[in-house]
């Protein structure tokens, strides 16, 4: 017999045009709704939005950004460039997770290559049409309406690229993932845990360490490639990360070629009898089984740690039952059976693991809980709530000399005697209070060898106040919550005081003698303040706002005990020019706080015209007591009604009702009951 | 032609195929038995190049067969459990596998329509089971092939369209000396159409027979005495069966056939019949202890 018949030999090639024609006959259903989809959300969609634009200029930006990817606003093609690609690799490769359909593919006269390259084509073909189609309505829209005021062809040559892009990768993503899985299901599921796992995982340890490791800092550069895994990245759909750069997009193309030549790989080595399987490779088994095991846990001790107490037989409760349902649950879909108990041994060796690091974190081996620098060997230390001023400061010096951020959240150390002082609080914060509150501060040492110590604790100022009291009052921590200490007094523009009661003009003050009179006696004070007087809160109305050269403005309160500064000002004849006087109070208005649900419009309420007691409400100090949300049952709203220009100008507050006030003043209080 | 060496493979712990060997001749029909699980499938997907062997060789025409897509254009495989794609029609499948298979012959299939006598234009995957199996033999003989691997082949045929397949292949057969390789968990099935039978159980082959050569060799007799059944009767010959039942005696024996009939004219019976023995009979008679294991491994 001849086996080489010649023009009857099926021509070993790289694709098969009867393959990729099949393909393409079973599924331009979903070509089709893509590019339909495109089409409704972007050309039709302009046409419909084309008279507004015109005139508007948001509405034109709106358009325009519809067209960036990455950047814009476009989370529905964002979303279905999320979708198709994944979708579409499902189907195409759905024959591998059947047998019957697996053996029927494979005992055509193709090799593995050809079934693979052809499907790949035939999905490819599927993905770029529609986005080419849609490209060419959006450019035959841009040469013949007005929409080319919008967005230029280079938009759409952008649009065009950056979704192929995506498209690509991640059709390349789902094919690699699917040669992994003998399961439709499977596959698209670990087709999106691919994506979404090493931030996940990230999240969930860190989230683990914050709980089970007093004073763990998920300190992270704030630039890290979990940044850009491409598909958070989309749907994010941020400016964060800026534009995407030439390099990101070779980046992200080569990690396409990647996948799809591994892919192949893959599939030339996958045993065909896996079909149906949820892991098509042994090795992987285990991987996956742990894998599942190791997530579920954290999931577990994540999810009790916050709904219940973040203790220790809390948490670990949680891991025990989050691993038992992951390991089990794994090992039942591996087996495809319920039947799973022989399995106990390998959950034991898991969980002994499991409990070895726990002991190690619970006995701190590595010392990193009771690991506090001696004041000698900081150079430098951060403390604050907010974590950017310092990584502005420390890792990314592109920083503009006047931002806000610099200053907002968190104090430098470098005095010795503030270090120590920093360094004594950290000992108090060790210990690890029963309930914790307050924010959470970071403290950050720079060491003298350059290292960095990270340390995070919820810091509670009630608590730690004989330990925050030295660092509160030093000048360093004054000179970064007042920037007015440090200032450059030529680099003031202005200073401009308002009563922020009155719609009075403010006085501007611009004269130079002026300004440095008041800085200074503004210093002297805010130096003089304790850390009592730095955490009271105090109602204080009058603003002083001081502007630098750059336009960039700082708030400062005219505190009660400013009394120098209140002087000046009165000495200088401006007090009297801004602040808000009993006389010009019309009349108030008591109204007894709004019950839960209650309409607004339904409360009870009492108007004061007599001066004696507008007088005594407008001084009335009632912070001393304040809760945390003056508000609500136990607390009356009032609100001073003053004479403007323009006709009333109104104010408000709220007092508690059982505030020591006047017999007067009660009377009117109890008249709302 | 078909040469299968020390083909081995498993599934997880499950052995499927241990150490098989197995011989195919070009232009025979070989009956491939077993019961259910031994192995029937699993070797045929390695046939028809599905599966990769963990172990051995799978040659067709000297040629591997993994991966070779030459010597596939030239395999029909018709597997118990058929797929199609579920959108399609007889008439666009038959275009796809024109495509895919270059030796496919359009005017045979047009000329089957016929024989078949199903509307081409109907979705196969609204097809009944039966149906479905006579579109896949339809498009299998279109493909021209050299050698074909039935799976299961006849399940859901009704007689006359088994009929009419079986004449078609063994036309065939005859024609163009197709090999066919047939599985069946049912020897009555096979025994009209095999020239050589191999038994597979728990992933090994147990024998392998050729049927002219079984047939004519063993026989079914039966001997009524009026006395007592003498002693000694046949004694020259391989008895490998024998049962009385007063003075019945049934014997299968080995032998040359006249010299069998004469040995039993010797002990003078009041009637002598040779019975015709089937297939299953042969084979439990023949293979003794082996043979007994048959028994339960063939319905």
């Amino acid at each position: 017999m001849n086996w080489g018949v010649s023009g009857m030999i099926a021509k070993t090639s790289l694709f098969s045009r009867g393959l990729i024609g099949s393909d393409l006959k079973r599924f331009w259903w979903v070509g089709a709704l893509y590019g339909l989809f495109l089409v409704l959300i972007l050309p039709l969609h302009h046409l419909m939005r084309l008279e507004q634009s015109l005139e508007n200029k948001w509405a034109r930006e709106a358009l325009q950004r519809s067209l960036y990817v990455v950047t814009g606003n476009s989370e529905l093609q964002v979303l279905l460039i999320c979708i198709v690609p994944v979708v579409l690799a499902a189907l195409l490769f759905r024959y591998l997770n059947t047998s019957r359909a697996v053996a029927m593919m494979h005992s055509l006269p193709c090799r593995r290559e050809t079934l693979y390259t052809s499907h790949c084509i035939a999905g490819l073909i599927l993905l770029v049409l529609p986005v080419l189609l849609t490209a060419l309505v959006l450019a035959g829209l841009n040469l013949t309406t007005t929409l080319n005021e919008c967005y230029s062809m280079l938009n759409i040559l952008q649009w065009l690229g950056l979704t192929l892009l995506f498209n690509t990768l991640f059709f390349a993503v789902a094919v690699f993932v699917g040669m992994f899985t003998g399961n439709t299901i499977a596959h698209l599921v670990f087709n999106y845990i691919f994506h979404f796992l090493p931030i996940g995982l990230d999240l969930l340890v860190k989230y683990n360490l914050r709980e089970l490791v007093w004073g763990y800092s998920d300190f992270n550069a704030g630039n890290t490639w979990l940044n850009y895994l491409p598909m958070m990245r989309l749907l994010e759909q941020s400016t964060r990360l800026g534009d995407i750069s030439w390099g990101q997009i070779t980046l992200y193309l080569g990690a396409a070629v990647l996948f799809f030549g591994v892919a192949l790989y893959v599939y030339k080595v996958r045993q065909l009898e896996t079909a149906g399987d949820v892991v098509s490779f042994p090795v992987f088994r285990p991987v996956f089984k742990y894998g599942v095991s190791i997530c579920t846990m954290l999931l577990g001790g994540a999810y009790f740690g916050s709904m219940y107490q973040n203790t220790w037989p809390v948490i670990t409760g949680g891991y025990l039952l989050g691993s038992l349902l992951g390991y089990w649950t794994a090992e039942m879909l591996l087996q495809k059976s319920f039947k799973v108990w022989a399995a106990y041994k390998g959950y034991l060796a898991y969980a002994a693991t499991i409990a070895v690091l726990l002991a190690g974190l619970a006995t701190d081996v590595t010392g990193y809980v009771h690991r506090i620098p001696d004041p000698g060997q900081v150079q430098k230390v951060y403390f604050g709530t907010n974590m950017f001023p310092w990584l502005y400061q420390e890792k990314l010096l592109a920083i503009p000399e006047d931002s806000r951020a610099r200053y907002e959240g968190g104090y430098y150390f470098t005095e010795p005697d503030n270090i120590k002082n920093v360094v004594l609080l950290h000992h108090q914060l060790l210990q690890k209070p029963q309930v914790t509150k307050g924010p959470r501060n970071y403290v950050i040492y720079t060491l003298k060898n350059g290292e960095h110590l990270v340390r995070q604790y919820p810091v509670d100022e009630n608590r730690y106040s004989s330990a925050l009291k030295p660092v509160y009052e030093s000048l360093e921590y004054k000179q970064g919550r007042f920037p007015v200490l440090s200032q450059n007094l030529e680099a003031i523009k202005l200073i401009e005081i308002k009563d922020e009661r009155t719609p009075k003009a403010p006085v501007i003050l611009v004269n130079r003698g002026e300004i440095a009179a008041l800085t200074g006696l503004l210093r002297q004070e805010i130096r003089d303040l304790t850390f009592e007087e730095l955490n009271a809160r105090t109602t204080d109305y009058v603003n002083i706002n001081i502007t630098d050269v750059n336009g960039n403005s700082v708030p400062y309160k005219l505190r009660k005990s400013f009394s120098r500064v209140s002087g000046w000002l009165q000495d200088q004849g401006y007090y009297d020019q801004i602040i808000l006087k009993p006389g010009e109070i019309i009349y108030v208005v008591l109204e007894s706080e709004a019950q839960p649900g209650q309409n607004p419009g339904l409360r009870s309420h009492v108007e004061i015209r007599d001066r004696e007691i507008i007088e005594e409400l407008m001084y009335l100090e009632p912070s001393g007591k304040y809760k945390e949300y003056p508000q609500g049952e136990g607390y009356v709203f009032v609100r001073f009604f003053v004479q403007a220009s323009s006709g009333l100008y109104d104010y408000s507050m709220n007092i508690p009702k059982d505030l020591t006030v006047s017999p007067g003043l009660k009377a009117y209080i109890n008249q709302l009951n | 032609m078909i040469d299968v060496k020390n083909l081995s493979k498993t599934f997880g712990r499950f052995q499927a195929l241990a150490n098989l060997n197995l011989q195919v001749k070009e232009g025979s029909v070989y009956g491939l038995l077993g019961p259910n699980g031994a192995g029937k499938t699993t070797l045929i997907k390695h046939l028809a190049g599905v599966y990769r062997p963990d172990g051995g060789t799978i040659t067709i025409g000297g040629q591997p067969v993994y991966e070779n897509p030459q010597l596939k254009a030239r395999i029909a495989y018709i597997p118990d459990d058929l797929f199609f794609f579920s959108q399609a029609n007889i008439e666009e499948t038959a275009k796809f596998y024109s495509r895919l298979y270059p030796a496919w012959d359009e005017e045979r299939y047009q000329r089957l329509k016929q024989v078949f006598a199903i509307d081409p234009r109907r979705r196969i995957t609204r097809l009944s089971k039966g149906m479905q199996k006579q579109v896949a033999f339809w498009l299998g003989i279109c493909l021209l092939p050299q050698v074909m691997l039935l799976d299961e082949p006849v399940d859901g045929l009704d007689p006359v369209m088994r009929k009419k397949v079986w004449s078609l292949i063994l036309q065939d057969v005859a024609e163009r000396q197709t090999t066919v390789l047939v599985s069946s968990h049912n020897l009555r099935e096979l025994e009209d159409v095999c020239d050589h039978v191999g038994i597979l159980h728990n992933g090994e082959l147990l024998l392998e027979k050729d049927l002219d050569g079984l047939m004519t060799d063993i026989h079914k007799l039966q001997l009524a005495f009026s006395g007592e059944v003498p002693a000694g009767l046949l004694s020259g010959e391989t008895v490998l069966h024998r049962e009385q039942n007063g003075s019945v005696l049934l014997l299968i024996v080995r032998g040359e056939r006249e010299k069998v009939l004469a040995q039993a004219q010797k002990a003078n019976p009041l009637i002598l019949d040779l019975l015709p023995l089937t297939l299953e009979e042969i084979f439990i008679y023949e293979l003794g202890g082996v043979g007994y294991d048959c028994q339960n491994i063939l319905i």
